[in-house]
């Protein structure tokens, strides 16, 4: 009895160690990025959490991963974002829907998708662009909707994509351009991007 | 004791914290003064001109009937400056495209300055010039020599140069494109392959080309680009044009180069299919024309794609195939300042079997050479020279290294490229800045930035710089000079 307690007690201790371990592992991670594990929540009360990079490494390298719990957010949204420096252009930046399908990351979730519908203005702080809702085909598994938000700062991109298991609402997509809004990824967005 | 432990780690964090930052103290140690010699191996320098402080683009060099004439493309102008002064007419001017009379190359004479778009850095100016001869164009006024540019991201233009001094326009091309770039024109046929954004295409770079013969008025062909660039086109998008070179009608070549620094793609054209076969822009097509690609690693792109078919490699001279081989070197550009991307560098590839292209070598500089990361501005490859007199083709290439100057190259051995000699101009006064964000800041420095490069045929190289110094004409010195056959000199 003694000893079962002991080995609760100990797996308990290792459970705890893990845990900070990865609280420590995820703070570097977020310290190099420069965005912080969780944000201040939207307008909309959304808290976004940061889970791993699920791509694979391209040129781009690797962005931030977000995620967004169905209880708060109405379904379980994915957010992904990352920075793509000179990918812009520097006059007009991203100003019609041919740009979102250049700069945007709508590939990272399969390389059969077809626009849904016109794509639409976007402001977020420091960033201006469009976004446009795309449905992407995948073998052996049902279709899957993404908006992808293609933003400009000077010559820079900031590229998102926002997905989820279920089809995304308007109020849903509205959550996650809040977030774009938000003083953690426009923070983020002006230590990274703006460079003539 | 305690007390004297937390004494003691508190002075090695401070250590180590000192350390930290004087590292990038040592580093500036590398950074350039004004009044500083230039940095120099086996090149040497022999004129230079200012640019009225321009930023500089693509120097061509022309020989124009017993003159050498240099035409050199501007980027736009800086917040501080946006219109420099042209010191021949005494009026502020957007940049755009420098005239220098070169046939004296000690003593350059800047002739005339063309203005370009309103805009800063890469929004505005006039970057890319070619040049033909009326005489060799199928339809040119044979007294008349002409200038090919971009008119900024907008438009093409052709300019009457026969007098050098005194541009004249002479065709623009109507309607407003999304951008424009690096293009092409063959003097003997008059076809231009032009880098352009035509409304619609999915990239803001694709291939337009023209018939060119008569100046006066060019003559639309078709449009070209990658499958998936094309309108109406969905899915991913192939990444955008740079730039590309022909052989012209006898080799029936052209090489496009895609990406500049990320996603690159080489791709060889058959010119006739091109020119000749069906031209509505489908993705079949688009295909049809296309001989070979090499797709490289997505960290790098390619500027140039400089073609030297049937190159005798000397260690294959016995063997009984494959004792020449047609490379075409791809030459990466460095996009941002200070190391903050993917090393970019020159690629030697072998398209002996242009279904197969295979990069079998590269050429880059040391970091620690000269710790260049440091330096400020940017750090890589940008161009090559573009020339195919025989002084240097196929012997010696030519590549602008923006912080690291100029780097000469022995290629005639393409599987084992090695560099024989360099040249890193001073800095002056008129050197721009160029600045990385440090936790949100600017911090900036100040570093020659060498563009771009080019050859005459009496083998003089002449170097122009992005952050507005001006143009250096050099030529080689020492050993180098024997590599072109050029006469030694001290």
């Amino acid at each position: 009895m003694l000893g079962s307690h002991r080995r609760r007690v100990a797996l308990g201790i290792i459970a705890l160690g893990l845990t900070a371990t990865s609280i420590v592992l995820s703070s570097t991670a977020l310290l190099r990025a420069g965005v912080p594990a969780v944000s201040a929540p939207s307008s909309a009360g959304a808290v976004w959490t940061e889970e791993p990079w699920p791509f694979a490494i391209d040129q781009w390298g690797t962005g931030q991963a977000f995620r967004c719990i169905s209880w708060v957010c109405g379904a379980d949204l994915h957010l992904y974002l990352r920075a793509k420096i000179g990918f812009c252009r520097c006059a007009t930046g991203v100003s019609e829907d041919d740009e979102i399908d250049r700069v945007g990351d709508t590939e990272l979730l399969g390389p059969n998708y077809k626009p849904v519908s016109a794509g639409q203005a976007v402001n977020a702080g420091i960033l201006r662009g469009r976004a446009r809702l795309f449905r992407i085909d995948r073998a052996f598994r049902s279709s899957i909707l993404a908006l992808t938000v293609a933003l400009a700062n000077k010559c820079d991109a900031v590229v998102a994509i926002v997905t989820s298991a279920d089809d995304i609402s308007s109020t849903q997509e509205a959550i996650a351009l809040d977030f774009l809004r938000s003083e953690t990824v426009q923070r983020w967005a002006k230590m990274n991007t703006g460079f003539e | 004791m305690k007390h004297n432990k937390a004494y003691q780690t508190a002075i090695y964090v401070a250590l180590c914290a000192s350390v930290v930052v004087s590292c990038p103290g040592s580093a500036n140690a590398q950074e350039q003064k004004i009044g500083a010699p230039p940095e120099a191996v086996n090149m040497r320098l022999v004129g230079y001109n200012d640019l009225q402080g321009r930023s500089a683009y693509q120097p061509t060099i022309h020989h124009q009937g017993n003159r050498y004439i240099a035409y050199i493309g501007h980027h736009g102008g800086t917040p501080e400056v946006p219109k420099p002064m042209n010191s021949l007419t005494g009026q502020p001017e957007f940049n755009g495209t420098s005239i220098v009379d070169v046939t004296d190359p000690a003593h350059p004479r800047f002739l005339a300055h063309i203005p370009g778009t309103p805009g800063n850095y890469e929004e505005g100016g006039s970057q890319m010039t070619r040049v033909c001869d009326g005489k060799n164009l199928p339809k040119g006024d044979p007294s008349k020599t002409y200038l090919l540019r971009v008119f900024g991201g907008k438009s093409h233009q052709i300019f009457d140069v026969s007098d050098p001094a005194k541009p004249q326009l002479v065709w623009e091309r109507q309607g407003e494109l999304k951008d424009t770039h690096k293009s092409w024109w063959e003097c003997d046929t008059g076809i231009g392959y032009l880098v352009s954004g035509v409304p619609g295409w999915r990239v803001n770079r694709m291939t337009e080309i023209y018939d060119m013969s008569d100046p006066a008025h060019p003559v639309k062909i078709r449009d070209f680009g990658l499958p998936g660039q094309e309108p109406a086109s969905t899915g991913p998008v192939p990444e955008q044009l740079h730039g590309m070179i022909s052989l012209g009608v006898q080799a029936n070549r052209v090489y496009f180069g895609y990406g500049t620094n990320k996603g690159g793609a080489m791709q060889i054209v058959d010119r006739q299919k091109l020119l000749n076969g069906p031209k509505e822009p489908t993705p079949e097509n688009l295909r049809y024309p296309e001989v070979g690609r090499l797709t490289m690693t997505p960290w790098n792109g390619a500027h140039t794609t400089f073609p030297m078919l049937k190159m005798p490699i000397a260690e294959f001279a016995k063997d009984s195939e494959g004792s020449q081989r047609d490379i075409v070197m791809i030459v990466d550009e460095q996009i941002r300042n200070e190391c903050q991307e993917p090393r970019q560098m020159a690629w030697f590839v072998d398209v002996t079997i242009e279904a197969h292209p295979m990069v079998i070598s590269n050429f880059q500089v040391p970091e620690a050479s000269g710790n260049f990361c440091s330096r400020g501005g940017r750090f890589g490859t940008h161009a090559s020279n573009e020339s195919m007199a025989p002084v240097f083709y196929k012997k010696v290439a030519f590549l602008s290294y923006f912080n690291a100057g100029v780097r000469a190259v022995d290629i005639r051995d393409p599987y084992h490229p090695k560099e024989v000699g360099y040249f890193i101009p001073a800095i002056t006064s008129a050197t721009d800045k160029r600045c990385v964000k440090v936790s949100g800041h600017d911090q900036c420095k100040t570093a020659i930035q060498t563009n771009n490069v080019e050859t005459d045929d009496r083998g003089y190289i002449y170097i122009v710089d992005r952050a507005n110094t001006g143009m250096h004409i050099l030529e080689l010195a020492g050993d180098a000079r024997g590599i072109a056959g050029l006469q030694y000199q001290d």
